[in-house]
Order: C-alpha cells, then sequence, then structure tokens
C-alpha cells in the first residue's frame, strides 16, 4: 500500500542515514514555568494570592471607613452600599476590617512558617545525614513532640506565658516544625545514597558543606510544595487560636478576633461572623490551589 | 496448515494523544500453529508489545484497533469483555517482563494463582489451592507446600517468575504470550527460565508467543520468527533460513550486530539512525533512512508484505539473499 | 509478625518517656509557686514552707521527676488547683463525650472520603471527579468553627431543625461531628484517589486483568488493599488533629468534652489539670497510633517480614 505524503518541508531528502536533529533541552526551570502558566489552579491560587498580598501591603490606604472607628449608633447594619459587609458591634465596617485583617493573617502566617523552618529543616538535615544515634534521638524527640495534639499544646504554652499574638506566633512555630523534620530527613535519606553526594563526600567535603550545598538545594521542591500548604493550616490555626479569645488585642484584630467578638451576635447580626471566615477560607483556598499546582509541576513524581 | 491457532490479520492499533495518533501497530499480518514456538523480535518501541496487547484486548481507552484476530476461527476483536474474561488466563495467557512488579505484593502466591483456578475452572478454594501447589512444583520450585503461602517480595526473582509461569499454565492454555520473560533477571537465571519453558511447552503443548529484542533468545527456544520494525511485519522466516539468509535489511543489521567469538573486530557493526518517531512517520518503506541498498521508490511507496519462499515472508523491495556462510544455531 | 510488634512497642516507650519529660517541663515553667497557691492567700511564709514540704518542691529536681512519674503511673496526675479535686477522675469523666465526638467525626471524614476518592478515581477527569476535587478542596479549606457556625445559623438558627448546644442525642452529634471531620474527608478523599490513581497503573493489575478477572474484583480485591495503605498509615495523625479540633468544635457549640473544659481550664490557669490533661492526650496519641502500626502490619506482609 503506497503511502505517500505530501511533504511540507522542501528539505532535501538524502538516502544517507540520517539522525534526528536532537532538542536543545530546556531548562528545568523554563519548563516548570511553563506548565506552571498552563494550570488553571495555579492561576487561580496565585490570583487570589496576590490580591490579598495587595490588600495586606495597601489595605490601609484602600479601606472604604477607618477600620477601628466605632459609630456605635450605627451597629448591626446589614450589608448595604454604604457598608459593603455590613457592620459589627461598634458600628465599625467589616470589610474595612477584613482588608485590614488581611495584613496581619498573612504576616503571621510567614513568619510561623519561617519559625518552623529554621527549627525542623537543621534537624531533618542532622538526623538523616548522619543517621545512627543521633538520628534516632533526634527522631524520637519529633515523635514525642508530635504526640500532643498542635491546639492543645500550644494552649498549654499560652497558659504559660499568656495571650497575645506574640505568643500566638511563638506557640505555633514551636508546635508544628515536626513535619518540616519529617519531610527534610525523609529526602535527605533518599539523596544520601545518590552519587553526587558521595562523590562530594570522596573529594572530602565538610559534612556541612555537603549538607548545605549538594543535599539541601534539592531538597527545594518539597520545601516550597510543603510551605505553601502549612501557611494554609497556620492561618487556619492562628484563626483558631484568635477565635477562642487568644489572639490579639482589638488594634491587631485578626479575623478570627473579629470572629470571636461577633459570635455572640450571629443569629441576629451573621454577617460579623461570615465575612471575616470566607476571608479565612478564600485565602487558604488560594494557597492550597497553588500548593496544589507547585506540586504537579515541581515534583512530577507525584503527578497522576 | 490450515488449522491455524491464531491468525492475526491487518492489525492496526492506534493510540489518540494528545499530540496527535501514533500507529503503534499498522498492518500486522501473521499466524501462529497449535503447538509451535515463535518468536517476536524488534527494538524497543516496534509494537511487539501493543500487538500482544492487542491480541488480548489490555489496551487502555486511548487505543482504536481494527483488523481481525481470528482464535480458533473466532475474531477476538468481535468479542465483548465478559467474553474476553473467559479467553483471558484460560485460554490464551500472558506473562510479563518484571515478575517483582507483576505479582501482587499483598496477597500470597497461592492465592494468586489459585484465583485463576476458581474463576476458569470453577474450583473450591481448597482443590484450587491444592492445584496451586501441584503448578508451582511443575515450575521447578522447591518445597512448593511452603511456598504457595509465601508473598511475592519472599521470592527471588527467578522463583517470581516461575511463579507468573505457573499463574499463566494453571489453566492449560493453548496460546502462552510471553512478554520479554527474560529480560529482567540476571543471565543465569534467564537459562534457566528458558529451559524451564522449553520442557513445559514439550509437556503441555501450549503455542508460545515469545517477545524480545534478543537474537540469542530467539535462538534458543523458536521454531519461527517474525521481525518487526516501526510496528509493522517485515520479515517472517523459519529460525534456520532466518540466520543463515536473511532477506530484510533490517534483519541483516540485526544479524549482523551480534558479536561473533572468532572474528577479532576493533568496532562493533550497529544499524546507524534511529527508530522513526511514530507520529512522525516518514512516508514510504519505515526503514529506508536507515538501509544501506534503497532508493527513491523506498522513501517513496511502502512494499508489501510477499511471500518469497515457502515459509518465507520479506517487506522489501529488494530483499538480499545474501549466503553468509551461517551462524550455526542449535536447534533440535 | 511478632518481632515487629515487639519493635513497635520497644519504639514507642521512649516517646513515651520523652513525652512525660516535656510534659513535666512544662509543668515547672508554669508561673506562680504552687506550694504558695495551695496554702492560700493569707498563709504565713512558715505555712507556705510547710506545704512547699509536704509537696515534695523543696527536693532536687530530677527526685521531683521521679515523684512526679511515679505518680503518674499509679494514676496519679495532680489535684486540680481550683476545685482541688483529683485530676484524673475529672478527665476520664469527661472523656467519653469527647471519644463520642471523635469517633462520629471519625465515621464521616472515611464514609464519605474514601468512597468518593474511590470513585473519583475511576471517573478520572469527569465532571463527577472534578466535583469531588473542588469539594475536597473546599473540606480542607474551611475552618472547622466557621463551618460550625455557619451550619449552626443554617440548621439551628434558622430551620430549627438540630440543637445548637449540649449533647446526650444523636441531633446532638451531628453539626459538630460533620465541622470537626470534613477537613479530614477533603484530605481522606485527595489520598485515596491519588493513591487509587497510583495503583490502577500499577503491572499487577494489568496481571490481573490478563488473568480473566472480572473489573469488579480488579479494583476491590486487588487495587483497593494497596490503595488503602497510605490511608491507613495517616489514621493516627487524623487523631491527633481531632483531639485539637475538639477544643474548638466543642468551644462553639457548647458540647460538654474533654476540649472544652481544658479550654476553660487554660483559662483559669488550673496547671495541674492542664499538664494531666496534655499528659492524656499524648497518651492516647502514642497508643492508637501503635495500634494503627500493627493493624498495618497485618495489611502489608511486606513490611512485616522484613
Amino acid at each position: 500500500m503506497a503511502n505517500k505524503r505530501p511533504n511540507d518541508q522542501v528539505e532535501p531528502q538524502s538516502l544517507d542515514k540520517k539522525t534526528p536533529k536532537i532538542q536543545k533541552s530546556k531548562s528545568f526551570q523554563a519548563d516548570a514555568m511553563r506548565r506552571f502558566k498552563k494550570n488553571p489552579t495555579g492561576i487561580i491560587g496565585s490570583i487570589i494570592i496576590s490580591v490579598f498580598i495587595f490588600l495586606a501591603i495597601f489595605g490601609p490606604f484602600i479601606t472604604p471607613h477607618d477600620p477601628f472607628e466605632m459609630n456605635l449608633p450605627r451597629h448591626h447594619e446589614p450589608p448595604s452600599i454604604e457598608y459593603p459587609l455590613g457592620t459589627d458591634n461598634f458600628g465599625r465596617c467589616v470589610l474595612s476590617r477584613i482588608i485590614f485583617g488581611a495584613r496581619i493573617s498573612i504576616l503571621v502566617g510567614l513568619t510561623v512558617i519561617i519559625f518552623r523552618m529554621l527549627i525542623g529543616i537543621p534537624v531533618g538535615l542532622i538526623s538523616g545525614y548522619y543517621g545512627g544515634l543521633t538520628e534516632s534521638i533526634l527522631m524520637r524527640f519529633v515523635d514525642a513532640v508530635i504526640a500532643f495534639p498542635g491546639i492543645i499544646l500550644a494552649l498549654a504554652i499560652m497558659a504559660v506565658r499568656g495571650q497575645g499574638l506574640e505568643n500566638v506566633i511563638l506557640a505555633l512555630s514551636v508546635t508544628g516544625w515536626t513535619t518540616y523534620a519529617r519531610l527534610i530527613r525523609s529526602e535527605v535519606l533518599s539523596l544520601r545514597e545518590r552519587e553526587y553526594v558521595q562523590a562530594a563526600r570522596g573529594v572530602g567535603f565538610h559534612n556541612l558543606k555537603v549538607m548545605l550545598r549538594h543535599i539541601l538545594p534539592n531538597c527545594l521542591a518539597s520545601i516550597i510544595v510543603y510551605s505553601t500548604m502549612t501557611i494554609a493550616v497556620v492561618i487556619i490555626a492562628e484563626a483558631s487560636l484568635s477565635f477562642l479569645g487568644l489572639g490579639a488585642a482589638a488594634q491587631d484584630a485578626t479575623w478570627g478576633t473579629q470572629m470571636s467578638m461577633e459570635r455572640k451576635y450571629l443569629r441576629y447580626a451573621w454577617w460579623g461572623v461570615t465575612f471575616p471566615g470566607a476571608a479565612i477560607a478564600i485565602v487558604v483556598l488560594g494557597f492550597n490551589l497553588l500548593g496544589d499546582a507547585l506540586r504537579d509541576v515541581l515534583d512530577p513524581r507525584l503527578k497522576d | 496448515m490450515n488449522n491455524n491457532l491464531l491468525e492475526v490479520k491487518e492489525l492496526k492499533t492506534h493510540f489518540h494523544t494528545p499530540e496527535g495518533i501514533v500507529k503503534a501497530v499498522d498492518d500486522v499480518n501473521f499466524k501462529i500453529n497449535p503447538g509451535e514456538t515463535v518468536g517476536l523480535v524488534g527494538e524497543s518501541g516496534c509494537g511487539k508489545s501493543v500487538t500482544s496487547l492487542s491480541i488480548m484486548n489490555l489496551l487502555p481507552d486511548t487505543a482504536q484497533v481494527q483488523g481481525e484476530i481470528l482464535f480458533e476461527k473466532e475474531d477476538l476483536l468481535k468479542k465483548t469483555q465478559q467474553e474476553m474474561r473467559k479467553i483471558r488466563g484460560n485460554d490464551i495467557s500472558m506473562i510479563f517482563q518484571e515478575p517483582m512488579t507483576a505479582l501482587n505484593p499483598v496477597y500470597t502466591v497461592g492465592e494468586q494463582i489459585s484465583e485463576a483456578l476458581r474463576l476458569h475452572q470453577g474450583l473450591q478454594k481448597k482443590k484450587a489451592m491444592r492445584k496451586a501447589v501441584e503448578y508451582l512444583d511443575l515450575v521447578g520450585i522447591p518445597s512448593p507446600e511452603r511456598r504457595v503461602m509465601e508473598y511475592p517480595h519472599q521470592l527471588s526473582g527467578g522463583m517470581q517468575q516461575r511463579a507468573m509461569i505457573a499463574m499463566a499454565l494453571c489453566c492449560d492454555p493453548k496460546l502462552l504470550i510471553a512478554d520479554e520473560p527474560t529480560t529482567a533477571l540476571d543471565v543465569t537465571i534467564q537459562a534457566q527460565i528458558l529451559e524451564l519453558m522449553k520442557d513445559l511447552k514439550e509437556r503441555l503443548k501450549t503455542a508460545i508467543i515469545m517477545i524480545t529484542h534478543d537474537l540469542a533468545v530467539i535462538a534458543e527456544m523458536c521454531e519461527r520468527v517474525i521481525v518487526m520494525y516501526s510496528g509493522r511485519v517485515v520479515e517472517i522466516a523459519e529460525i534456520k533460513e532466518l540466520f543463515k539468509r536473511p532477506f530484510h535489511p533490517y534483519t541483516m543489521g540485526l544479524i549482523k550486530s551480534i558479536p561473533k567469538m572468532e572474528v577479532k573486530t576493533e568496532f562493533l557493526y550497529e544499524i546507524e539512525g534511529v527508530v522513526p518517531n511514530p507520529l512522525e512517520a516518514p512516508p514510504g518503506c519505515k526503514f529506508h533512512n536507515r538501509c544501506d541498498f534503497g532508493d527513491e521508490k523506498c522513501r517513496e511507496y511502502e512494499p508489501d508484505l510477499t511471500q518469497l519462499d515457502k515459509n518465507h515472508f520479506v517487506r522489501c523491495f529488494y530483499p538480499r539473499n545474501v549466503d553468509r556462510g551461517g551462524v550455526e544455531i542449535e536447534t533440535k | 509478625m511478632h518481632i515487629y510488634i515487639a519493635k513497635r512497642i520497644l519504639q514507642a516507650i521512649p516517646v513515651v518517656l520523652l513525652v512525660t519529660l516535656i510534659t513535666f517541663s512544662l509543668v515547672h515553667l508554669m508561673p506562680g509557686d504552687p506550694a504558695a497557691i495551695m496554702a492560700g492567700e493569707d498563709a504565713s511564709p512558715e505555712t507556705v514552707e510547710m506545704m512547699r514540704k509536704a509537696m515534695g518542691l523543696d527536693q532536687p529536681i530530677h527526685i521531683q521527676y521521679l515523684d512526679w512519674l511515679t505518680g503518674v503511673f499509679q494514676g496519679d496526675l495532680g489535684t486540680s488547683l481550683r476545685d482541688h479535686r483529683s485530676v484524673l477522675p475529672t478527665i476520664l469523666q469527661r472523656l467519653p463525650a469527647t471519644l463520642n465526638l471523635v469517633v462520629a467525626s471519625f465515621i464521616v471524614s472515611f464514609v464519605i472520603g474514601i468512597p468518593v476518592g474511590i470513585i473519583s478515581s475511576m471517573r478520572q477527569n469527569t465532571a463527577i471527579d472534578g466535583f469531588s476535587r473542588v469539594f475536597a478542596l473546599l473540606g480542607i479549606s474551611l475552618p472547622n468553627f466557621w463551618l460550625g457556625l455557619m451550619l449552626m445559623f443554617l440548621f439551628s438558627h434558622t430551620l430549627q431543625w438540630l440543637p445548637a448546644s449540649g449533647a446526650g442525642t444523636i441531633y446532638h452529634l451531628i453539626m459538630p461531628a460533620i465541622a470537626l471531620g470534613t477537613a479530614s474527608a477533603g484530605l481522606i478523599t485527595r489520598l485515596t484517589r491519588s493513591s487509587m490513581l497510583e495503583v490502577v497503573r500499577q503491572d499487577y493489575i494489568r496481571t490481573a486483568r490478563a488473568k480473566g478477572l472480572s473489573e469488579r474484583t480488579v479494583i476491590y480485591k486487588h487495587a483497593m488493599k494497596n490503595a488503602m495503605l497510605p490511608v491507613v498509615t495517616i489514621i493516627g495523625l487524623q487523631l491527633g488533629y481531632r483531639l485539637g479540633g475538639s477544643v474548638i468544635v466543642e468551644s462553639v457549640f457548647g458540647y460538654p468534652g474533654i476540649g472544652r473544659f481544658m479550654f476553660n481550664r487554660m483559662l483559669m490557669r488550673d496547671f495541674p489539670m492542664i499538664t494531666g490533661n496534655l499528659l492524656m492526650f499524648a497518651f492516647l496519641f502514642i497508643m492508637i497510633n501503635l495500634a494503627t502500626d500493627i493493624f498495618y502490619g497485618f495489611l502489608d506482609p511486606r513490611i512485616r517480614y522484613d
């Protein structure tokens, strides 16, 4: 059966053996960026987060009303043109307070993540790299910390130190670094036996240098993906603690605190509770979407 | 020769992918006789595995299959999934390349064998398990009563493959398709498994399609050989004939690539070029860009599979009839 | 198998000890002088000193730890600063209610999560799959207290179908269980789905089909057992999350469990109660994880025949 096909290119086809042209390999980053742009969840997530970061930075300048201005006669007004999300118990504009709360919630999220990394990553690196008794001891310690439910340990710490936003940050940092430790440790375990690590050690590099220059950069993908999803968790955790009344005072009202203060009026003025909570949910959703997309892009092993 | 066990006619298996249509198998024809061992040879990506999966109808939904696959005169492609399930594992069985991953790690070996027996032969649990032990013994696994309760990871690679063979043969199939069964094994184990298969073939009279890229395995096991390239059959011949007088330039290249002990050489011969991308297959003969002998006709038109001799078929305009002064192979 | 179990138990022991150490350190960080508090406001310095001796607080710290530890193993977790009752019985009295809630929320998570995950994986990239993934994503994104409040607003305040607070009947459990279990349901859905998708691609599934097994057998016998393994491993962690979440959910719904109780005591600075609670939760967590590990050993033969 003849198999003629019109030739698109007018390239002379000689009969000598031709090897097809080798495609120039794109760099990993460029490839990852390309795939990320095609990923709808990633794009939506990025948009959401960008909006909130924008609000966090420029929020105070664009709030329709002063978030702290009380206007008692107009307390608990339902959403209207003037107050798009209604007013709270003190007549303050809910929308303005939510915008203002964005900066604190996100700041807290970032701070806690950084502290957790500062504790968890070294623990994971050291235990994974050195193995043996060091690893056993460190990992048992990690197991012990994990055994305490996060919120409860945070509560206990705050019982010792008192309330307030700094203590919330402290409590969340000290109780949540364990997953970073486990994550890094398992990465290190799998990387430790790779040839380039052994080569580096064979050349005589100091252990620390091997860890920092050869192993840690390869954990970067996991760290990024995991951090994105953890920021979401931390934001919820901070909101939970604030909701229980342990968070900041009125000045730094986070979304959780706002909900806490309006909680008793849920029946009659649902907007005071619903909208701050919705804000939390949307930001968290954004981070989760972004985290999903990043995982698809950076860690193709995990892809379906 | 009209009691063919299996007759594959104009088989085409195309995959619909986002990048285009991949013609993994494009017009494949061959016949298998009862009790015969036929080798299916070719490089990776030539379509030999896809052909076998097409026979078993184990392809993903993106595959579109055309043609006829006549098994004992019935067209398998026209059968429903339900009907095919009665045939799989029962009349036609298949074994795969990596025995470690081909066995379910959370069930015992005995369970996986007896499950086929319970399904196809309606045996009760106890009886099926006893038969499983018998088959483990048949494939040469020592202490089969003990092994039958063990899990795949407790067995060595060779024993796992033996267990796979037991599982495939326990329902006495008429045809066994072996897809690179020894590729993942050590050379010594490989030899043992091939011996086992030859032995079983004699006893059970099963026809075997031996899929491999290794000509040594072909030489050891097969009576006839089908050579595939880029989704097509390019040569069919009896084994001795193939090694002595290969007609297709690709086959010739393959045989020439086998290093010979007696001959001293600086460079190993290799066929230049690479297999064409199935998405951008050039017109004409699929091998022409690597061929030593072709011309313009080969570039434009694709040759048909023609019969040159009693049992010798070639797909080439200029089959070379080179008397190679033969590589002697031991066949019975 | 026995070796596996023994190993696991052996590994748990140092963890338990470390847990006691951590708890004890926290006890010691608590501000205030327990002796002074126990002796009362107007006690004289001598009385306080006698109190201190009686409480064993004049001993060196490692002796205090050992004394405390021995007490713990005998069931004495201290005395509440608030109402001077023994800690352990008080905790045990309130524990069942929380356990009910936790079990109910586990049911919610698994009964929703696993089937949806499986169906989602079998109908990959269809509308059902898309819907399930959105549902799962929402599940893990909604704060549990917000969800609880929204449920309360809808079903209690507006529709008046369910009670907003209290305990006793199954109606009291519904909303709290949903609030507590939704995030987990989302997680389990995702995990089950991705696990199934990976398992179904494996060679042994192809082998199972090549044997002529029905698709049902292939999925529910061969695929599922393998796919469930990762899900089992997270059960223990999920428990930890739930114990923490119970504090919040119980507060939202005025549910009389140990979580809400603990929180109140925390506000009152009732340190013995708080630390006793900590110990109890941590211990529960370790036990459940041990049980889960052993159960996993039954499921995955590769682990136990190592």
